[in-house]
């Protein structure tokens, strides 16, 4: 009986035991698991046979690092590929990639903690705490705040000029670069979101003027030294960390060569930007998630209030009238199966990302020295955070909106000699499905997963957020490609005009008046003017300068000033012409299309402002 | 214009002289075609081809069997309508297949048969058009492409006379030739030597040619491609006028 007693109560606390021994075991199986579903376990493999693969001698990647962690830990970390292989060197935790625009977080992380120590109002206009007279390119009255920086809602379109060098010594400091290439303020503060390199430039200017410090220096001591990232530059020339400088010397990038399906090297692509806080951090992987640990920790080691941090990911542009932030202070927000942060970055060199949910603290951060688009890098992400299901933000309201009309993106180079490279990449929403609700204002595009939030802008045009850009209904655009491509045909069209003047004058036929020299040199002027505008876009594109020097940009202008005045003195002499009683049915019928043709170079040259080589 | 109407009349007398005159063949050919064009464009597209490098030579051919260089000389026309009237109707015959073309390949889509794309190469596009677009694009290229190189056929007839067509035809098929050799030359560089300045040029001629792709489904750049085909055409027509007049016949 005793015996039973005791054998009952044994029975009766084993259950016990598995009573709560089962949700013990489910709940660490439910903690051990990445939002993806993956276990943690199984995370290596994952990579390793996603990223190990060697099909037909395929080559997947350059070179490629990830750290996977879940709070201070890490779970996984893997180097894969060379840095430079030609020479061998195999990536390493001690190899160093540039980080790119991930470097604007820590300008985003400066100003909250100025916010927090109450050094800085981030609804305050920014020029209350700039030099007199720094901004000298602005359109509207209204305050521009560091929340508008932040934000990219600041108004200024993409910069016309260079924001690098590759020439160590024509770097130049932070306020000069920043008057240097001062882009146009063409939207209204706080209505247009616009990515900005130097809108993210001058936060970090304010942050140099309320602090008295050079941001370098403000960085080191406010974030590298806090976080012990030892292995991280932010000087345009990493002269700040001289382990860092050797170690990028032994960094080559690479391009993906459809023709061959191999990688090409593009060698050191070693380039000073001046405006270097939006993009010139350079570190280890490990350092890299020594940084975004910081962000998904309950200590926010990097402010002195858990409220500062928890504020800076509370969103603060959102999709249409929806509390779904679309970015915050600065940071990205990307819908996966959980909703993340962070942010991504990309230079001549290199590719990296950044991101991290803070509910579940897991987080990914990846680099490569890699500058194409790299599909199986791209798909990383997901096999950490898994799958968006934009249902899930339905407001279960089943209504569709047309899209239709042309788009234009938000970042581009809205004013100045660059100005006709906007209407070069349109989107045509005909080519798309239809809008369907999520919530007020808030859309997706069936079937690319694509969210977009109603724009906010005060002249009624139609305009969508899509992340930290927007797209603006361009109802003349038909208008406006025809113009501007009536302007390069025209000026074809000079080339075999003036071939058709030499053969007149090779055969006698030819004679030589003041009318005629004035219509030449109209023609002439436009080849020079087509001939300058492709030299400015081949200077534009070199990489390692991100825009246009100051001096060929000074040239296209007054290139297109002449060409303009010329134009009008050709269309005024055909005009003289026509008014002629000597001019007889053909003379009269050439004039006319002379007038036209130099009408419409003078329209495209004014209308998309390639004279303007000031304010841009 | 009632001369000009007249040596085109003289041209089209000329191609109907023999017995199985070569204008049957080609209407034989161009109903075919048309009708074959319902079912793909591609059909429509060797039409083009083939007129595009039968037409001018076809016309020079048959007026010079029949001794036409001599009855220009004796009949009271001006070499200038002479040259007028030749580039006229050849440009006619093409312009009238390929507006035949074009409105079979609208009668093709509006019919919803497709039976030669499928929707993924849109996306290949970058989602600028669709297919009917795409395939009108083609088809306006290879029209455009069609003028030009009429045009440069009979400008090398009205240089050098006597030599005939075909020394025009080789010269025509060089410069196509050499532009698509020079095309594929300038890929080939870029590609493998990376030379920034030229990636930077053939973006520009990429992304305008891109850009102009997208309103209208393509129309803007069919236009435009037209336009600047004729505009070359009427060029090599001005400069054939100076070459014959200073001709000796």
């Amino acid at each position: 009986m005793k015996m039973g007693k005791i054998a009952s109560m044994c029975i009766a606390a084993l259950l016990a035991a598995g009573t709560l021994l089962v949700p013990t075991a489910a709940a660490e199986d439910e903690e051990q698991r990445l939002p993806s579903g993956v276990k943690f376990g199984d995370i290596e493999s994952k990579f390793d046979k996603e990223l190990n693969m060697d099909v037909d001698g395929t080559e997947y990647y350059a070179g490629f690092e990830a750290i996977v962690f879940q709070g201070d830990d890490i779970l996984y970390e893997g180097c894969f590929g060379e840095t430079d292989r030609e020479n061998h060197i195999a990536c390493d935790e001690d190899s160093v990639f540039e980080w790119g625009s991930i470097s604007k977080t820590m300008i985003w992380v400066s100003a909250m903690q100025l916010w927090e120590q109450g050094r800085l109002d981030l609804d305050a206009d920014i020029r209350d705490y700039l030099p007199d007279g720094f901004l000298r390119n602005l359109s509207y009255d209204e305050p521009i705040t560091m929340m508008n920086i932040m934000d990219h809602t600041g108004g200024w379109c993409e910069t016309t000029y260079s924001i690098s060098t590759a020439d160590h010594d024509k770097i130049m400091p932070l306020a000069e670069a920043l008057q240097a290439t001062e882009p146009a303020q063409v939207n209204r503060p706080g209505e247009v979101v616009s990515y900005s390199n130097w809108g993210a430039a001058l936060g970090a200017y304010v942050i140099e003027c309320i602090t008295g410090e050079d941001y370098v220096d403000y960085v080191h001591e406010n974030i590298f030294d806090r976080l012990g990232m030892e292995h991280t530059s932010i000087a345009p020339d990493f002269s700040d960390n001289e382990w860092v400088r050797t170690q990028r010397d032994k960094l080559c990038s690479y391009t993906f060569q459809i023709v061959g399906q191999k990688y090409r090297s593009d060698g050191k692509q070693i380039s000073y930007i001046d405006l270097y806080p939006a993009g010139s951090a350079t570190g280890t992987i490990r350092d890299l998630a020594t940084y975004a640990q910081a962000f998904v920790s309950d200590d926010a080691p990097l402010f002195e209030h858990k409220e500062t941090q928890d504020k800076m990911f509370s969103g603060s542009v959102f999709y249409g009238n929806t509390d779904i932030p679309a970015s915050s202070c600065g940071f990205g927000v990307t819908e996966y199966k959980v909703r993340t942060m962070g942010h991504n970055g990309a230079t001549i060199a290199c590719q990296s990302n950044m991101l991290f949910d803070r509910e579940s603290k897991v987080g990914l951060v990846t680099l490569t020295n890699e500058t194409s688009v790299n599909l199986v890098i791209q798909e990383v992400p997901e096999w950490v955070f898994g799958k968006c299901d934009l249902e899930k933000y339905s407001d279960g309201k089943e209504e569709t909106r047309d899209f239709d009309g042309y788009y234009l993106l938000s970042r581009s180079q809205r004013a100045g000699l660059m100005k006709f490279t906007s209407y070069l990449e349109p989107i045509n929403a005909k080519m798309y499905p239809d809008l369907v609700r999520l919530g007020d204002g808030f859309y997706t595009i069936e079937g690319t997963g694509m969210m977009l939030g109603e724009g906010k802008r005060s002249d009624g045009t139609e305009s969508f957020v899509l992340g930290a850009m927007e797209i603006d209904k361009d109802s003349a655009y038909p208008a406006e490609i025809s113009l501007l491509a009536a302007y390069f045909m025209i000026a074809i069209g000079a080339v075999f005009v003036l071939l058709y003047k030499l053969k007149l004058v090779r055969t006698g036929r030819g004679s030589v008046t003041a009318i005629g020299s004035v219509q030449t040199a109209g023609q002439l002027i436009k080849l020079v003017s087509v001939a300058a505008a492709v030299v400015m876009i081949a200077y534009s594109g070199r990489e390692e300068t991100y825009g246009l020097p100051k001096a060929v940009g000074v040239g296209e202008g007054v290139v297109n000033i002449v060409c303009a005045v010329l134009c009008a003195a050709a269309a005024v002499a055909s005009l003289a012409v026509i008014i002629s009683k000597k001019a007889d049915k053909w003379s009269r019928l050439r004039s006319g299309v002379n007038i036209t043709a130099n009408v419409l170079v003078i329209l495209a040259i004014v209308y998309f402002e390639m004279y303007k080589f000031w304010g841009c | 214009m009632k001369r000009i109407i007249d040596l085109m009349r003289l041209d089209i007398i000329a191609m109907r002289a023999k017995k199985l005159s070569l204008w049957k063949l080609f209407a034989a050919v161009t109903v075919l075609a048309l009708i074959l064009g319902l079912v793909s464009p591609i059909f429509l597209y060797f039409l083009l081809f083939a007129v595009a490098f039968t037409a001018a030579q076809a016309i020079i051919d048959l007026s010079n069997k029949n001794e036409g260089e001599m009855t220009y000389a004796v009949i009271p026309a001006a070499r200038k309508q002479v040259v007028i009237a030749r580039y006229a109707l050849v440009m006619l015959v093409l312009t009238a297949v390929g507006a035949l073309s074009l409105i079979i390949l609208q009668i093709r889509f509006a019919m919803n048969v497709n039976l030669f794309l499928d929707d993924s190469l849109s996306e290949v596009l970058n989602i600028k058009m669709n297919d009917g677009g795409l395939c009108t694009v083609i088809l306006c290229l290879f029209f455009a492409v069609a003028l030009i190189f009429n045009a440069n056929v009979l400008s090398g007839f009205f240089k050098t006379g006597k030599t005939g067509a075909k020394g025009s035809m080789f010269r025509a098929y060089l410069l196509i030739l050499a532009v698509w050799a020079g095309l594929a030359v300038l890929l080939v560089v870029e590609s493998t030597l990376s030379v920034k300045p030229l990636h930077a040029a053939l973006q520009v001629l990429m992304t305008t040619l891109s850009a102009l792709s997208v309103p209208y489904n393509g129309a803007l750049l069919c236009i435009f491609a037209i336009v600047g085909a004729y505009g070359y055409v009427i060029y090599k027509a001005a400069c054939s006028v100076i070459d014959y007049e200073e001709r000796e016949l």
